[in-house]
């Protein structure tokens, strides 16, 4: 038995600072595993902060770690007096303490200026070696796709949309799909890098700027604005959200894709003139519309690919078959639904919604027999979602408030705000996140810009390098 | 029911009681008679059915019926069984009378006859006359002839009439009779089915006892009967079993059995457990009855004085006598008291008794209720510390104290003296202001009014109604949660697309702007008007065409912003184009003098591909539109317009007429019946409910505003609320009165715009103080149901530009959602 004094760093919010608890400590992660498995009494003014140094303290690492802790599954936001005072718990139980790496608090990178409101945004995941030089790619107001180096140059511009482009998705390393406010959506191929680096490329791009890419295969269905698409590229398939109460399922083979019902003709919408023209389209496999308000969000389950799930301003999540195009299963919320993200290893479903907050729903559970966990914290409408791509509790949400939030599911509130960099007047909104391993959170908003934050810190290479 | 049972046993189990002869049943006719008129004059106050079963009673022993007439309907199978068997005892018993079988059938009829007669008597007042009629009409039937038959025929008819009468059919009557036979007399004589003795029935509890009467039952011996039932019908003897039958049953003794034969029936009799035990008990020579032999005593004689005596002797004389005793033991003290042994009275001597008492309440008065209303003087303060000769140091006034007090006005000082200190209360000088306090007492006790004042005790809380908290009428909008900026002017006019994505503005700029709802992005914008503000914007509720109606000062432009899809374009623009031909035609000859209304023309070429398609001129600035639910025509109200203020515009005919021909005020606002054919018009003071339909005026509300502002309709239409710039917003339920229902005076400025949700039960007002205020307001199905009105949220955050707040709020389609205008040139999105 082995006491710990540990200096009150941080102030404790209790006034009995005295008070000591016996509690455990274990984790999953061998290599900073605590020697022995003691119990171990600490004051009860401690945090995070100081539970990490008692543990860095058993570790002698010659760097402090920054830990998070859980108990019962939970993340520990507060001091030890708050939590057993909250649980109603005694100080003379022990407390079972999970600690895992916590992630370091996301830092502002790079700020890349577009000339309208950026509406969505993605990343690809590149193999190493295949050196992509390009993997940020950005939607724009101004009807124009982009992809971006991580130096913040534009590599590619794919332009052809008559209106914004709301979503924007990385088909795979060589094609990029969009959609748009002219109710279409297009398939670009991204010219090709060749096998230059990045130097090289550089150069090409100082001399030559941006490639610029005007044709696309085009798919046409909707009636109104294509609010959303998720791509699958090991069944080819598609899904999109349509405000006209539809969601669409495409393949993404341009010749296998059945012949558009009606000819595609855009009009200029910003233009002077009423310019029709007719553009050869293809159209959907099968468009399912029992959603009796605009479709805001879809995506495929990422462990069944014959199962997507959308979400709409009718308050509600829908499962569909996408083998027969039925609907599965309808869960009502108790408000309009904007954005979804899926956590399989939970079977979680993230929806965000207009009244400012983030639900998590179980799909496969009996819509009344569930509780659903209500994440708070925004204070506009939840738009846009990405999970992590390093832990299975964690996703950020984009908010209409101007924030970006990381989640972890098993905490109540969110453990970081990222907010806009550019200082506009208002808080501008964020319309679209993505958080990948590479390059970190990217978002985009109505500040004409795209921010990337990274924080990193659950791998150990990453945090080697730091 | 019970008084008749018995009353009909009575015959059956008497029958030697009517047993004399004729002359003497007819003087015990007229003994009965007489006897019944007594009761019937006894019992004159007593309910009718009581006095029926009385005579009833009566009637029954003279062999004759007057059957109840109020439940006579129940009871007419039963009598006619009743007189079958009359007649049979009859006939047993009157075998030495010289009175034969038909004049007993005469009786019969007579019975019918009664019947009728009762039936008259029910109705009259003098029973007693008509009884005594019956009565005499009973004797001389009793002593008819056979030659009387035919008429036996005529009254029998009228009987059955008389049956008839009492609800049950005639037909009825002719099906009881199950066949004709011969009677021994040779004259048809009627068999009746056996009467189905039903619950009702007041002979279920007769059985089958025979009626032979003291006749040995060995009398009946050689017959295969052994006597009558009180039908007349043969009791059968039981079967007797064989000689094995009665060895087996002297072997296994059934229950009950005493191996005795029922003299009645001629079975086995057999006793009960009940009746075995009775003979045991009077075996035993015990109580036989149901009598517990050790039952509690009852103490009748006890200390206790009852209220009522047990006896009623008289009370003993040694009560009153006086005690011989006692005046022996009285002689002895008075003896006493002679020979001085006793001394009554003596004075008590001692010390303790020598002390004087004094009444110290003797010249008190005695204590008087005071009167009701008497209301004591209030009593004087009583003299503090600080007024003592001598007060405690710390009492004392301090120089500076003393100061203050000297110089401050008399009438100021909180206390009127000074504490002063003396060494003994022989150097205390005579108390100057002593005059002066006792003439200030004396005006107040005569000049203060002392009035009892009623308080009404009430728990202000408990006035409030009860109303459901906001929590629980969620959702309703409570936060801004997007803000469409880029007007240059005051947005005056907000219009939510039929699908909830487009929201589209127009502001004193003279421009037209279309917004992406969730995102706040401005999809498509037009200048209307370069010099003229855009007064109102309003979508065509018509789903799939786009229509956008614009007004900017004397036009109204009918616009397609190029935001849809082909399909909804293609409809919108064949639906404005069809009435290009209409137009074309020339107007009626009557009208051809006339100037035309407004003018339907097509717009200029900067403005046609700005997505203008139609644009109607009219006389006098549009300041509103509002179209009809079903997206063909459209009104157009011109304040200044006088008569032709309000326009009905037709689309599919390009066509405008003025429905009023005489201008009724300055007219506000128009708004079609959300599902009725009538037209809302609001004029300064009044809205007025036309009826389309016959052109007439339905109602007319007085929400007794000095200037309303606008008004909206609830989406079941039965109710108005409406908005005013005195302040006001005031609910009307047409249903109940023109007058409102409720008065809402939140705003600290004019009210600019009321609207109604088209689902929710929400509505809200915008008002120029910057304010939304957020109502729930539940109309009920019943119609006895008040509608409710709980305020529920004040949306703050336009701001107040030249003292104009809110222009103009929409609801969203769908979610409790609300858009307003404000004249900061913004337009705003409250989300729940």
């Amino acid at each position: 038995m082995s006491t710990v004094d540990v200096p009150a760093g941080d102030s404790g919010s209790s006034s009995d600072t005295t008070g000591q608890i016996r509690i455990t400590l274990t984790t999953r992660d061998p290599s900073v595993a605590v020697p022995d498995d003691v119990p171990l009494y600490v004051p009860l003014a401690l945090k995070r902060y100081g539970l990490s140094e008692i543990v860095n303290h058993l570790l002698a690492t010659e760097k402090p770690i920054p830990f998070d802790f859980l108990i019962n599954s939970e993340l520990l936001r507060l001091s030890l007096q708050d939590y057993i005072t909250q649980k109603g718990l005694s100080s003379e139980q022990t407390l079972a303490l999970e600690y895992t790496r916590s992630i370091l608090p996301p830092t502002f990178l790079a700020s890349y200026v577009h000339p309208d409101w950026v509406s969505s945004v993605d990343v690809i995941e590149a193999a190493p070696s295949n050196v992509n030089a390009a993997p940020i790619l950005s939607g724009c107001y101004d009807g124009i796709v982009r992809t971006w180096n991580l130096s913040g140059s534009v590599v590619s511009e794919f332009g052809g949309h008559t209106g914004p482009v709301k979503a924007v998705r990385w088909l795979d390393v060589n094609k990029v799909v969009s959609v748009g406010m002219d109710r279409s959506i297009r398939i670009w191929k991204v010219p090709a890098a060749g096998d230059q680096d990045d130097e090289v490329m550089a150069d090409v791009l100082g001399s030559n700027g941006p490639q610029t890419v005007t044709s696309a295969r085009i798919f046409a269905g909707h009636k109104s604005t294509v609010e959303d698409i998720a791509v699958n590229t090991e069944t080819s398939r598609m899904l999109s959200a349509g405000a006209d109460n539809a969601v669409g399922l495409w393949t993404t083979n341009y010749k296998e894709a059945p012949p558009a019902s009606g000819s595609l003709s855009t009009r200029e919408m910003t233009g002077k003139r009423r310019r029709k023209t007719t553009l050869p389209s293809r159209g959907p496999i099968s468009m399912m519309d029992s959603h009796s308000g605009p479709v805001t969000g879809v995506i495929f389950d990422p462990k069944d690919h014959t199962v997507g799930y959308s979400v709409s301003l009718d308050h509600t999540i829908k499962t569909w078959d996408l083998v027969t195009g039925a609907l599965v299963d309808t869960r009502t919320t108790s408000f309009p639904l904007l954005s979804i993200v899926a956590l399989p290893e939970l079977s979680l479903l993230c929806c965000g919604s207009s009244a400012r907050h983030v639900t998590l729903h179980d799909p496969r559970a009996a819509a009344d027999a569930t509780t659903t966990t209500t994440l708070t914290g925004h204070t506009n409408f939840v738009v846009g979602l990405s999970r992590s791509p390093e832990s299975e509790y964690m996703f950020c949400s984009a908010s209409h408030d101007g924030t970006v939030r990381v989640w972890d599911v098993r905490a109540q509130n969110s453990l970081y705000v990222i907010s806009r960099e550019s200082k506009t007047a208002e808080k501008a909104k964020v319309f679209g996140v993505h958080w990948s391993k590479s390059a970190g959170i990217v978002s985009g908003g109505e500040d004409k810009r795209m921010q990337i934050n990274r924080g990193t810190g659950l791998d150990v290479s990453s945090n080697s390098t730091q | 029911m019970a008084k008749r049972k018995i009353a009909r046993k009575k015959p059956a189990a008497d029958p030697p009681a009517t047993a004399p002869g004729t002359g003497n049943r007819t003087n015990s006719k007229l003994q009965l008679v007489q006897q019944r008129q007594r009761a019937t004059e006894e019992d004159e106050d007593n309910e009718d059915g009581y006095i029926d079963d009385e005579a009833e009673e009566v009637e029954e022993d003279e062999e004759d019926e007057l059957e109840d007439e109020s439940d006579l309907g129940d009871y007419v199978s039963e009598d006619d069984e009743y007189d079958h068997f009359e007649g049979l005892i009859d006939g047993a018993i009157s075998d030495s009378e010289s009175e034969d079988e038909a004049g007993d059938d005469a009786a019969e009829g007579d019975d019918g006859e009664n019947d009728a007669d009762e039936e008259a008597a029910m109705f009259g007042e003098d029973d007693e006359v008509v009884q005594q009629e019956e009565t005499a009409e009973v004797i001389t039937n009793s002593v008819s002839d056979d030659d009387e038959e035919d008429e036996y025929l005529s009254k029998y008819s009228a009987a059955s009439e008389a049956e008839s009468f009492s609800s049950i059919s005639s037909g009825e009557d002719d099906n009881r009779v199950a066949y004709h036979t011969t009677g021994a007399d040779g004259k048809p004589r009627p068999i009746y089915h056996e009467i189905d003795p039903h619950y009702s029935s007041d002979d279920s509890d007769l059985e089958d006892t025979n009626t032979i009467g003291n006749v040995p039952l060995s009398a009946y011996d050689e017959y295969p009967h052994i006597g009558y039932d009180i039908n007349g019908k043969r009791i059968m003897r039981p079967a007797t079993g064989s000689a094995l039958d009665s060895l087996l049953d002297s072997i296994e003794v059934p229950t009950g059995w005493t191996g005795l034969i029922d003299r009645e029936s001629g079975a086995d009799l057999k006793l009960t457990q009940e009746e075995l035990e009775l003979v045991k008990k009077i075996q035993l020579g015990e109580n036989a009855g149901d009598v517990n032999p050790y039952e509690d005593t009852i103490e009748w004689f006890s200390s206790k004085t009852e209220v009522t005596p047990l006896s009623a002797a008289p009370e003993p004389k040694r009560r009153f006598v006086p005690s011989k005793h006692e005046a022996k033991r009285i002689m002895k003290i008075v003896k006493a008291i002679r020979e001085g042994r006793i001394v009554p009275n003596k004075p008590k001597v001692g010390p303790e008794y020598d002390q004087p008492v004094y009444d110290l309440w003797a010249d008190d008065l005695p204590e008087q209720q005071p009167h009701i209303m008497h209301i004591p003087a209030p009593k004087m303060a009583k003299p503090t510390n600080d007024e003592s000769y001598n007060p405690p140091e710390e009492y004392l006034p301090s120089e500076e104290e003393r100061d203050a007090w000297n110089k401050t006005d008399p009438v100021d000082r909180e206390k009127d003296y000074l504490p002063r200190k003396f060494s003994s209360l022989r150097t205390v000088p005579r108390y100057e202001s002593f005059i002066r306090e006792r003439f200030e007492r004396s005006l107040d006790l005569y000049l203060a009014p002392r009035v009892r004042k009623n308080k009404l005790n009430i728990d202000p809380d408990s006035l409030l109604p009860k109303l459901p908290s906001p929590q629980d009428l969620r959702p309703f909008p409570i936060k801004c949660s997007v803000t469409y900026r880029g007007h240059k002017g005051r947005v005056r006019a907000i219009s939510i697309d039929p699908s909830g994505l487009w929201l589209a503005t127009g502001a004193d700029d003279g421009t037209v702007r279309i917004w992406e709802v969730l995102t706040g992005r401005e999809v498509w914008n037009t200048i209307l008007d370069d010099d003229e503000a855009v007064q109102s914007v309003e979508w065509s509720p018509l789903k799939g065409c786009g229509i956008l109606a614009a007004s900017a000062g004397e036009r109204v432009f009918l616009c397609l912003p190029p935001i849809f899809d082909d399909e909804t374009e293609t409809m919108g623009q064949e639906l404005l184009a069809a009435g290009w031909g209409y137009a074309a035609q020339p107007a009626p000859t009557d009208d051809i003098n006339k100037e035309p209304l407004c003018k339907w023309t097509k717009p200029s070429t900067k403005l046609a591909y700005q997505g203008v398609d139609v644009v109607i001129v009219c006389r006098k600035t549009v300041k509103q539109i509002a179209w009809h639910r079903k997206g063909d025509y459209f009104t157009s109200v011109s304040p200044e317009g006088a008569n032709m203020a309000v326009l009905v515009h037709q689309i599919s005919k390009h066509n405008s007429q003025s429905p009023f021909r005489k201008s009724k005020g300055i007219i506000q606002r128009a708004l079609f019946h959300p599902f009725k054919p009538m037209l809302y018009v609001a004029t300064q003071r009044y809205v007025r409910i036309y009826d389309l339909s016959t052109q007439s005026l339905t109602k007319a509300l007085q929400p007794g505003a000095r200037w309303l502002s606008s008004f909206d309709i609830h989406p079941q239409g039965d109710n108005v609320v409406t908005g005013s710039y005195d302040k006001r917003v005031t609910w009307h339920d047409l249903d109940l009165s023109t007058k409102p229902y409720r008065t809402l005076r939140y705003h600290a400025r004019a009210v600019r715009d009321v609207r109604f949700h088209a689902r929710l039960p929400l509505f809200c007002s915008a008002s120029d103080d910057g304010h939304i205020n957020v109502f729930h307001g539940t109309v009920y199905d019943d119609l006895l149901k008040n509608p409710l009105l709980v305020p529920l949220k004040v949306l703050k955050g336009h701001s107040v530009v030249q003292s104009l707040g809110v222009l103009k709020v929409t609801w969203h389609p769908k979610e409790a959602w609300l858009f307003s205008a404000g004249a900061d040139g913004t337009a705003k999105l409250w989300t729940s």
